[in-house]
């Protein structure tokens, strides 16, 4: 389970998929307002089957998933469905940016989709584009630009709602140096202020270095690591602390089968 | 990067999104659907001419054959003729399928990531699949449409061909409409997974019988 949070805006509670338990087992994690977590798990430990059954993607078999204090399990599924397109913004590994739109109609949307008018939707989105650095590439189709500003591209689309939750599945998988340490801090500095918590799902410790706290995750099973500074105080990790954190060696949670 | 607070039109969380109802989205999905028609890319505009080149070619013996269906029974030898006419036009009209049905599936996953329903996804992202076979099957309809008269006066009163041409003159209209339908099912049929595993199994086999029947033998 994970670190107890005093007011989880995320709380997921032993989640199982599928009925077997063969990918989650009982996994769970609490993540509060202005936090921002990472999931740290080896390829199979089931971290992609723990984000899509947080974002609706998948329907776990058992668990309890609370949202905002609201029970997201025993809601029907379209008002689930509303919860998580309004409530949760989600980067997943494989993210696609429609070619045939600009980057700026890409970031848009979402919000489109919610109703706004074009103009005041690309507006809006162009307030992410600066904070991602990549307004340059607002008028340009996606499908002639690089890996990194498309995932940036992505990370702003799955923020332009104003989410309440990010989950984000590798969010640094494609950039490199210094454009993985500013995204991070981005990241994290988006969850104080907005208010946003901030979940990171990867299999690498630099990259889980770069937030407050590390659940990792094993078997389809998650552990609490002991809790790190809140996100106010510290900012990114020192190089230092970050090779320190690299060589932690994983501790499985559950039995290995 | 700007690390500082958050943008100026920041909200409280979970506020800031409207609920979004079908009349909401229905507009932008049309504009979408919309936009994933033109061939903007050289890789479309290849698939354009190829499924389009393949759908024109199809449809002459396709309309030939429904417009002789819908007028009086087709003799075998006349329908032997027209499959034997069309099966040229069948491998290039699988291979770009297939193409057009993998750019429609990495369409509808990105629809899928900005929370569009898969069903809702699935039929917006299918415009570009419906747009190319329609648009080289009107053509092919067209060219045979104008061009029967001629043919029909042109072959031998005893060619296979000559009777459903000569003879089909009241169901044009019905082999007219028919034949982009069925071509455009065809499409959908030939991009789908299964069409797809199948085209490639088919390619790998016929590809290794090739490299079989070229090596060089033994001195």
């Amino acid at each position: 389970m994970s670190l107890p949070s005093d007011n989880p805006v995320l709380n997921a509670v032993g989640l199982t998929y599928p009925a077997d338990g063969s990918v989650l087992r009982g996994a769970g994690l609490a993540v509060g307002e202005r936090e921002a977590v990472a999931v740290l798990g080896e390829p199979g430990s089931g971290k992609s089957a723990l984000m899509g059954a947080l974002c609706g993607l998948i329907q776990p078999a058992s668990g309890t998933l609370w949202a905002n204090g609201r029970p997201l399990h025993a809601l029907e599924p379209e008002a689930r469905l509303e919860v998580f397109r309004r409530q949760f913004g989600v980067l997943p590994q494989d993210c696609r940016i429609l070619p045939e739109l600009t980057v700026a109609e890409n970031v848009a949307l979402p919000l489109r989709l919610t109703g706004m008018r074009a103009g005041e939707a690309v507006e809006r989105s162009r307030i992410w584009l600066e904070r991602f650095e990549i307004e340059r590439y607002a008028p340009v189709r996606a499908a002639t630009l690089t890996a990194p500003v498309l995932r940036r591209a992505a990370l702003a689309r799955a923020l332009v709602n104003d989410p309440i939750v990010l989950l984000a599945d590798e969010p640094l998988a494609d950039l490199t140096g210094q454009t993985a340490e500013a995204t991070a801090r981005i990241l994290r500095s988006i969850a104080v202020s907005h208010g946003t918590a901030v979940v990171v799902f990867t299999r690498d410790p630099m990259t889980a270095a770069y937030f407050n706290r590390t659940i990792r995750l094993a078997n389809g099973r998650t552990n609490v690591q002991p809790a790190g500074p809140r996100p106010a105080a510290v900012p990114v990790l020192s190089a230092a602390e970050t090779t320190r954190a690299a060589s932690t060696p994983a501790t499985p949670a559950g039995p290995v089968r | 990067m700007s690390t500082g607070k958050g943008p100026a039109t920041a909200t409280k969380p979970g506020a800031a999104a409207p609920a979004s109802t079908p009349e909401h989205r229905l507009p932008v999905l049309a504009w979408l659907a919309w936009r994933f028609l033109p061939p903007l890319y050289r890789d479309d505009l290849r698939t354009l001419l190829r499924v389009g080149g393949a759908c024109a070619y199809l449809a002459m013996p396709l309309t030939v054959a429904l417009a002789a269906l819908g007028a009086r029974e087709l003799p075998g030898v006349t329908a032997v003729s027209l499959l034997c006419l069309s099966v040229p036009g069948l491998p290039p009209l699988w291979r770009n399928a297939i193409r057009l049905g993998d750019r429609r599936r990495g369409t509808a996953l990105a629809l899928r990531q900005v929370r569009v329903g898969r069903r809702t996804a699935a039929l917006t992202s299918l415009s570009r699949q419906v747009a190319y076979p329609l648009a080289g099957s009107l053509v092919g309809v067209a060219l045979i449409l104008l061009l029967h008269g001629l043919l029909g006066s042109i072959l031998p009163g005893t060619a296979p061909l000559a009777v459903a041409i000569k003879d089909s003159a009241g169901s044009w209209t019905f082999a007219a409409i028919l034949t982009p339908i069925v071509l455009m099912a065809l499409t959908g049929l030939l991009s789908g997974e299964w069409a797809r595993a199948t085209g490639y199994w088919l390619g790998r086999t016929l590809s290794r019988v090739g490299r079989r029947a070229v090596r060089p033998q033994p001195q």
